[in-house]
């Protein structure tokens, strides 16, 4: 199986744990990962990430847990077929944490509510 | 007519219940309650020390040439019997149960020598007879994968890779619970190298778990899961990999500030515990502009405190143990000022 495209940042302080469930997520919302493809086993992406299986598994079980991925037995791990509104409400999810780091970031640097509320509007125009 | 079974005679049982039987042992695999051997010029121990070693797990043993790290594994296979102290493997003693835990482990020793003599034909041959976990089917694609050839030549005779590749094809074909390999990537080519780690992961994935010694970085990096440091015949921790990854940083003060003085003062004034918990300093270039830390979610809110800018960074595997052994020399240098 051809390497998952990961990227694990060296000076992002964020847990190794976080990092890749959130990127496998991603890789799953944008598609790059279909609707029941195969994922690697706990041990080849670790290898892969050089992280430790016990942080692979992790992720796998809480990405089970919420509905991402199901697990067969002595088949695998594979990309869980979801409903539209399923994913739609993931989208937002993910979309409004996203929104929430800048607006946070914009606050750090001064701007009031106004300023990145038209801030935000220009960039939607353009 | 009766009929004597010489090959396989313990393998009465389907693969089914030897499975269950061996690899149902819940709990730390490995423990040693006070141990330490006396050598006229080394002395291992006092160590106490707990390995859960849980399956599809890898544990590897690191630390400076000399640290005990191959006496430890000896003693884990009873080859080297403690001055003081008991060795627990799967909870039961060698005195109690030598049989019963010799059955569960495979141990790779980084002693070739004691095969001399010996031709790999000689150790099928040992390996059908004695080890009732013997799996010649996994032999037969193991010695096509390491491209075994001259079975039929002593072991003396053979080149150091192909001595290590015979010993682990053999080893890696019983079917135990634990797998123990002093220095199994020693000698073997890249191309090798590729090979084993698939047949390692194929036998973890049915369960197993291995704890190695090993001083190859990359094999460390790709397949540690928890890393044991030893130093000078004492266990310094026992650490998952994927916590010294994120709790390990160098911090690189910016623009030229020195760290100030009392700073540094604060820092020394620690005893170890607080140390290890409030961060450590490393002299780079004769100004203190980087900073090693074992605690770096502290490190980073003591100097933003102070008024540092500065940037962040993870260390590789091999930066953080180098620096936890560092540590410790220095605190044992300060120790007898």
């Amino acid at each position: 199986m051809n390497d998952l495209p990961f990227q694990l940042d060296p000076d992002d302080a964020t847990p190794l744990y976080e990092q890749i469930k959130r990127q496998l997520k991603e890789l799953i919302m944008s598609r790059i990962l279909l609707p029941g493809s195969p994922l690697p086993s706990i041990r080849a992406l670790a290898e892969q990430l050089k992280v430790s299986v016990i942080t692979t598994r992790r992720v796998y079980q809480d990405l089970e847990r919420e509905g991402w991925l199901r697990s067969e037995q002595g088949r695998g791990t594979f990309v869980r077929e979801r409903s539209e509104d399923e994913v739609w409400a993931e989208r937002l999810k993910l979309a409004e944490e996203t929104l929430r780091q800048a607006v946070e970031r914009c606050q750090r640097l001064g701007l009031k509510t106004e300023d990145i509320a038209s801030l935000l509007d220009d960039l939607l125009r353009s | 007519m009766l009929k004597v079974r010489t090959h396989n005679v313990f393998d009465v049982r389907d693969e089914a219940t030897i499975r269950s039987q061996r690899f149902d042992y819940e709990g730390p695999i490995v423990r040693l309650d006070g141990v330490s051997k006396k050598f006229s010029h080394f002395m291992f121990g006092p160590v106490d020390l707990t390995l859960d070693l849980k399956p599809e797990t890898v544990t590897a043993i690191v630390g400076t040439n000399g640290s005990g790290k191959t006496v430890l594994l000896n003693m884990l296979v009873h080859w080297i019997k403690p001055t003081h102290g008991t060795v627990y493997i799967f909870g039961k003693r060698y005195s109690e149960a030598e049989r019963w835990i010799k059955s569960r482990l495979a141990y790779v020793p980084d002693f070739q020598e004691m095969f001399y003599g010996l031709t790999v034909r000689d150790l099928i041959k040992q390996h059908e007879r004695f080890a009732p976990d013997w799996d010649g089917e996994r032999f037969k694609r193991l010695a096509n994968v390491f491209e075994l050839t001259s079975i039929d030549v002593p072991f003396e005779f053979l080149s150091k890779g192909n001595r290590e590749r015979a010993l682990l094809a053999l080893m890696l074909s019983r079917r135990v619970p634990l797998y123990i390999l002093d220095e199994p990537t020693n000698g073997l080519d890249l191309f090798v190298r590729a090979r084993l780690y698939d047949a390692w992961r194929d036998m973890l994935e049915e369960g197993a778990s291995i704890l190695m010694v090993s001083h190859d970085v990359s094999l460390l990096e790709r397949f540690a899961d928890v890393v044991v440091v030893m130093h000078q015949g004492r266990v310094l921790g026992v650490y998952e990999k994927d916590a010294l990854l994120d709790d390990w940083a160098r911090f690189i003060v910016e623009d030229e500030q020195e760290v100030r003085k009392d700073c540094v003062s604060h820092f020394d004034a620690c005893s170890k515990e607080q140390m290890t918990s409030a961060g450590m300093m490393a002299l780079e270039k004769g100004v203190l502009s980087s900073i090693v830390s074992s605690d770096r979610v502290k490190t980073r809110a003591y100097l933003s405190e102070l008024g540092y800018r500065f940037q962040e960074h993870r260390m590789s595997l091999e930066e953080i143990i180098k620096a936890l052994i560092d540590f410790v020399k220095e605190d044992q240098r300060s120790l007898h000022r």
